[in-house]
């Protein structure tokens, strides 16, 4: 009965039996990861048809060499040559200055792009077709949930107004809004605030990832050796107001060089 | 009280994050062998999921197709890992009858001594108990490849399951 397979089976099962990820960190990360993946690829579909299109109205490709057409990110922008598309029946001309009611309690006030810029905005969306929305940008408010799940439907409006750019404001952004720390002279971080990520790397080619944490997880991460406590080969920060750092080493960092590094990072308020 | 049974697809799409990131998550955490490294695998393999989440929710087993979207980041990212690594003449550490039994390890550390792919195999087989044809369908490979890396892997790692575990197999 004692066989390898079913002794593995178990210690697999004794191992990480009970282990549980943090859930809602994990959801609300992978939904944010996930958006911008839809946002990639609706930048990409729209700029290979709006390359495509231009393409056939120069007479530049034949039906059959468009369906043979792979990769459509790899498509070149024609942008001398994009369709002007038309805004369907119920859709009228955009102004700047309006606003437009999107149902779910939500509003979209609609600017210039070149207002825009001067807002304290997120750009969500932008389209590279040239249509009745080109010039735009629609900031969505209203039910914070509801701003998702108009974000997540790919903001539908956007079918009438082609070229329209869509932007948010007061969506969750990751834990902190700036770089909460700085690192010791030698180690070179990119931070990903939104995903309250940041991966380092040392002069001599180590690697480190930071991770921010909320306080409500620090009792778990400071003592669990299966986290950040002792004997876990990872390290925390203290608590910083309603944060605190892990610090985990990657390929080629000592255990002394990441103690020395999570030991080292200063707060920056 | 809301009466309303139709859920946003956000609130759809956190239900089942809910309901299978427990086991996601420990797949993901042996097949990395650390806690950081399992919740990025886990968070982008949501991601994806959630990229194609109206398709997704409307498969017969979205949850099987999570897993084989794990698997495949698994395998692809160590292959583009592998292509930056310097090779090197010595492998640190190896395994093999002759190890030292005082120096026990965990199974996590002992599992990192596979290649990536016969630890998915691994843990395809010995962890989730997929079958011989599901785990070559998961992974990409024939059944022979599942049955030869399934037993060589066991192998390298019997030694190592032994350190902690000698009632289970050094019998």
């Amino acid at each position: 009965m004692n066989d390898p397979e079913t002794s593995l089976r178990t210690a697999l099962h004794e191992r990480v039996g009970d282990q549980h990820p943090d859930y809602a960190k994990l959801s609300a990360g992978a939904i944010r990861g996930g958006t911008r993946i839809r946002r990639r690829r609706r930048v990409f579909v729209t700029a290979g048809a709006a390359a495509a299109v231009g393409a056939i109205a120069t007479g530049g490709l034949g039906l059959s060499q468009l369906l043979s057409t792979t990769a459509v990110d790899e498509a070149p922008l024609a942008a001398a040559s994009a369709p002007t598309a038309s805004p369907s029946a119920s859709a009228g001309a955009l102004v700047a200055g309006q606003t437009v009611n999107l149902g779910s309690g939500l509003t979209g006030l609609v600017v210039t792009n070149a207002e825009a810029g001067t807002m304290e905005i997120t750009i969500q969306s932008a389209s590279m077709i040239t249509g009745p929305g080109t010039g735009f940008t629609m900031i969505v408010s209203g039910p914070e949930q509801a701003v998702q799940d108009y974000w997540a439907a790919g903001f539908p409006i956007g079918q009438d107004y082609p070229g329209l750019r869509f932007a948010t404001e007061g969506l969750p952004r990751g834990l902190v809004e700036s770089v909460p720390v700085e690192v010791p002279d030698g180690w070179t971080c990119e931070w990903s605030l939104i995903d309250d990520h940041a991966s380092c790397t040392s002069r001599d080619g180590g690697v480190a990832a930071l991770n921010i944490r909320p306080a409500a997880d620090y009792e778990t991460w400071s003592t669990s050796p299966d986290k950040g406590g002792p004997g876990s080969g990872a390290y925390v920060t203290d608590l910083h107001g309603d944060i605190f750092i892990s610090v985990q080493s990657g390929r080629g960092t000592t255990d002394a060089e990441l103690e020395k590094l999570a030991t080292s990072l200063a707060w920056v308020d | 009280m809301s009466t309303s049974t139709a859920k946003a697809p956000t609130e759809e799409f956190a239900d089942f994050v809910h309901a299978t990131a427990g086991a996601l998550y420990r797949t993901a955490l042996l097949l990395t062998g650390d806690h950081h490294l399992a919740e990025d695998l886990t968070q982008t393999t949501y991601a994806r999921v959630f990229a194609s989440w109206r398709k997704v929710s409307r498969a017969d087993n979205p949850a099987a197709y999570a897993r084989r979207v794990l698997l495949n980041g698994f395998i692809s990212h160590r292959r583009l890992r592998r292509n930056a690594e310097t090779p090197t003449q010595t492998l640190p550490d190896a395994p093999g009858s002759d190890a030292d039994p005082s120096a026990r390890i965990d199974l996590l550390a002992a599992l990192q001594r596979l290649s990536p792919t016969d630890r998915a195999v691994l843990v395809a087989r010995y962890w989730e108990d997929r079958s011989v044809s599901q785990t070559a369908a998961d992974l990409g490979l024939t059944e022979t490849a599942v049955r030869t890396r399934s037993k060589r892997a066991l192998e390298r790692l019997r030694p190592l399951v032994a350190d902690i575990f000698p009632e289970r197999t050094m019998r």
